[in-house]
């Protein structure tokens, strides 16, 4: 007798293990993460003073640098925008188009575009990537003289994977 | 007169305060994580179920706002291997738009989860991207982008065909409580749900030199110390234009003491002749020595 209830507790203890199991199968999610992860990113000089340009004029190469602040490898991207006041980003200056040529170093050039356009990838922590960016005015200006066309560049880390 | 007009200088100020350069730093954690076993039709708040939030720290003596947003991660750059794109990115958001953070402070994010109720979400592996950044405006704004894996719950006898061009049932096979020594089989059904007809190879993931293992393992496991152990079909396997094949995957755990007590995974990547790979996920717990006896 005490042989059959002994089984039926270890039959008992059986079924509760595989509903707790069951259980966490179809509730439960559960998340990987390192929380010492961490991604930053900096830049140096964070201004580029352009100043006054003519039409179809140019800036000139202005060096900049962006530096891995996090603990990953990183992988960055730059990011041209639309300037305010009716001048556009383009691949080429043209009537209320302005263009900024990026030399990343080891890449080619590139025009900055308002979609994502890489700088660098695998970049080491704390280490940093040297990169010049030029400016186009456009060839014509349809707007007015002494109107503010200031416009945004983003430069964007995330982890390599 | 509009010659003059057209002549006078164009100001071009790209970036007129100094107070701005303060801006030119932000920092961002986790910098990726994992979330697995998601369940189609089920809203999670990752937070209040797992613990996990962005951390968004400023280091500045000003307050910082930034803008969140959820996106595929074909808009932002490079993504894991293996992993599809979220179909729909707003299947992921934040609690909030934007946030601010206080000076010399760190602010949270909090994130919902929520896929369709659809029998083709589950086996999936897809990335989502989630972004961190300044409002534009002039001068350099910065972003972070924090990429999530999101891995849907493993489910066999389906009745669709899993969604993506290239579909797994399941999508992760565990082995539990093995015994150093002995043979498990288990089988995976491969479906090309393309228009045309297409040959895989299956390799382990880790394998790869280039491969960051770190971006791919569960918690509280290890790399299987020999992909070999798994044994997989060789060579290339064709599959012909939505159709499917049962694959058999072998698992076999040499009988040796070091080997007991063990949790172990592999990432096996399958790669289609043309188009992105996807994978299984084996993971491997091996019984302890003494239960064994």
């Amino acid at each position: 007798m005490k042989r059959v209830i002994l089984m039926l507790a270890l039959a008992a203890c059986l079924v509760c293990i595989a509903g707790r199991a069951w259980a966490a199968e179809t509730d439960t999610i559960t998340v990987t993460v390192s929380m010492e992860s961490v991604v930053s990113v900096d830049v140096t000089p964070a201004a580029w003073n352009i100043g006054a340009i003519g039409e179809s004029g140019g800036s000139g190469p202005e060096s900049f640098t962006a530096t891995n602040d996090g603990n990953v490898t990183e992988d960055l991207t730059i990011t041209g925008a639309n300037g305010a006041n009716g001048w556009n980003i383009g691949a080429a200056a043209g009537v209320d188009v302005f263009a900024v040529t990026l030399d990343r170093g080891e890449l080619s050039e590139d025009m900055l575009e308002t979609s994502p356009v890489p700088l660098t990838s695998s970049l080491a922590p704390d280490a940093g990537h040297g990169f010049t960016l030029d400016y186009s005015a456009p060839t014509e200006d349809n707007q007015g003289g002494g109107v503010d066309h200031s416009f945004s560049i983003t430069i964007t880390a995330s982890a390599s994977p | 007169m509009a010659r003059l007009t057209r002549l006078t200088l164009l100001f071009v100020l790209f970036l007129s305060l100094i107070g701005q350069l303060e801006a030119a730093s932000l920092k961002v954690s986790p910098a990726r994580f994992i979330v697995h076993n998601v369940e189609p039709g089920r809203l999670y708040d990752i937070y209040k179920e797992t613990g996990v939030r962005l951390t968004i720290y400023n280091d500045s003596d000003a307050s910082r706002t930034w803008f969140l947003s959820t996106h595929r991660p074909s808009e932002r750059g490079r993504w894991e291997t293996g992993y599809g794109e979220i179909p729909d990115a707003t299947w992921c958001w934040f609690e909030t738009d934007e946030i601010t953070v206080e000076p010399n402070s760190s602010a949270h994010a909090n994130l919902y989860l929520k896929v369709p109720d659809e029998e083709k979400y589950y086996n999936q592996h897809w990335v989502v991207t989630l972004s961190v950044g300044g409002k534009p405006g002039r001068g350099f704004a910065l972003a972070v982008d924090i990429r999530v894996q999101i891995e849907t719950k493993s489910k066999v006898g389906l009745k669709t065909k899993p969604y993506g061009l290239l579909g797994f049932e399941p999508s992760m096979i565990r082995f539990e409580d093995v015994v150093p020594g002995t043979t498990r089989i288990a089988p995976v059904v491969l479906y090309n749900n393309d228009g045309k007809e297409h040959t895989y190879t299956i390799n382990s993931l880790f394998e790869k030199s280039d491969t960051k293992r770190v971006s791919y393992l569960t918690q509280l496991h290890k790399v299987i110390p020999d992909s070999s152990w798994i044994k997989r079909p060789e060579g290339k396997l064709r599959i012909k234009p939505g159709e499917r094949a049962v694959l058999k995957m072998e698992l076999r755990i040499p009988a040796d003491e070091a080997n007991f007590g063990k949790k172990w995974e592999d990432i096996l990547l399958v790669e289609p002749d043309d188009g992105r790979a996807g994978f299984v996920r084996v993971q491997v717990q091996t019984t302890e020595k003494a239960n064994a006896e």
